[in-house]
């Protein structure tokens, strides 16, 4: 009895959640946007504000969610991660940019094209100036450069969008040419979630039989050094090779630590 | 003119071995950049500016939005090199 109540708790707990994360999206955006650009300062100060309220945004919610007893999480080189340059990360449930931003003050994420035409996400992707990936690779990479001279950390899925659980990670090749062109060393992240859930499968509402558990661990630095011998196409390829088996060892490992 | 599109197929084929590794026996006039050879849009960029080199014309990256094949390279190339 005592676990179906817990249980019935933890979904209307979700529905509530996604739901202040709806109208969040909606109507946050639409208070902060003209206070953004009514406050005295220069474009790229109002860049950085959108991001610092994004962040701190994102942060309450994680709280919110915790609060109510729909996740847990623990965090790992949080300081590593506030220090870095380019975050890559592997991507298995939606909540993933959620943590990342809410553990960077200064993120600058590279987003979806669709993500821009969906009402809930492009007040917050205006707000904080994030990138936009519309499919050709090679124009982010020229904004992943000013990115960087702005001083603000970029956050880059390598797969490029949420992987299917069970199977080897494939990354794309922007995110090395991003580390390689701009010559900047790749912080990794390891994100698991147990019991899994989130997932591009799962609807929100099929909710897990316990509450999710997030480690969010930022591993040591990549020297991007290590893979600049030959000419940026050959070293792209290289570093993809590297980063491709890294992410699936690092997975691997966390999985079988944690099952 | 048939051979110069051949030769012109070739010389996309031995670019493609040196700047991309891909092993010439995969290049066929047919395969599709993307999907059987897989040349992302920053391997694109790339391939215009070498192709700039090779041909000593003056490319524009509007000039290869619509390709999709090594044929469309191919086709590309000859056009811009008779004009």
């Amino acid at each position: 009895m005592l676990a179906k109540i817990t249980f019935a708790w933890r979904w209307f707990a979700t529905a509530f959640s996604f739901f202040i994360f709806g109208v969040g999206g909606i109507i946050v955006p639409l208070i902060v946007v003209p206070i953004l650009y009514i406050l005295p300062g220069s474009q790229l100060q109002r860049e950085a504000r959108g991001q610092k309220f994004i962040h701190l945004a994102f942060a309450t919610f994680i709280k919110l969610m915790r609060f109510l007893g729909v996740l847990t999480y623990e965090i790992h080189g949080a300081k590593e991660l506030r220090n870095a340059k380019l975050v890559l990360a592997n991507h298995p449930t939606l909540l993933d940019v959620v943590f990342l931003i809410a553990l960077i003050p200064n993120a600058n994420c590279v987003v979806k094209g669709a993500l821009t035409r969906n009402p809930f996400m492009r007040g917050a992707i205006k707000a904080a100036g994030y990138t936009i990936n519309s499919g050709a690779a090679s124009d982010v990479l020229i904004e992943a450069k000013e990115v960087f001279d702005k001083g603000q950390i970029m956050i880059v899925f390598p797969e490029g969008t949420r992987t299917v659980p069970g199977q080897s990670h494939l990354l794309k090749r922007g995110a090395a040419n991003i580390a390689i062109r701009a010559g900047v060393d790749i912080t990794p992240v390891i994100i698991t979630c147990v019991p899994i859930s989130l997932t591009k499968q799962d609807k929100w509402y099929n909710i897990p039989s316990s509450p999710m558990h997030f480690n969010i661990s930022a591993l040591p630095v990549i020297k991007v050094h290590d893979f600049q011998s030959s000419n940026d196409i050959k070293n792209a390829r290289l570093l993809t090779d590297y980063l491709t088996k890294y992410f699936n060892a690092e997975v691997a490992v966390n999985d079988s630590v944690t099952k | 003119m048939m051979n110069k599109q051949e030769d012109t197929f070739q010389q996309v084929v031995a670019l493609f071995e040196e700047l991309f590794e891909l092993d010439p026996a995969r290049v066929k006039p047919d395969s599709n950049l993307y999907n059987d050879l897989d040349i992302d849009s920053i391997d694109a960029v790339d391939l215009v500016v070498e192709l700039r080199k090779m041909t000593g014309i003056k490319i524009k990256p509007e000039d290869f939005k619509s390709v999709r094949t090594v044929n469309d390279i191919v086709e590309q190339v000859d056009k811009l090199t008779a004009e």
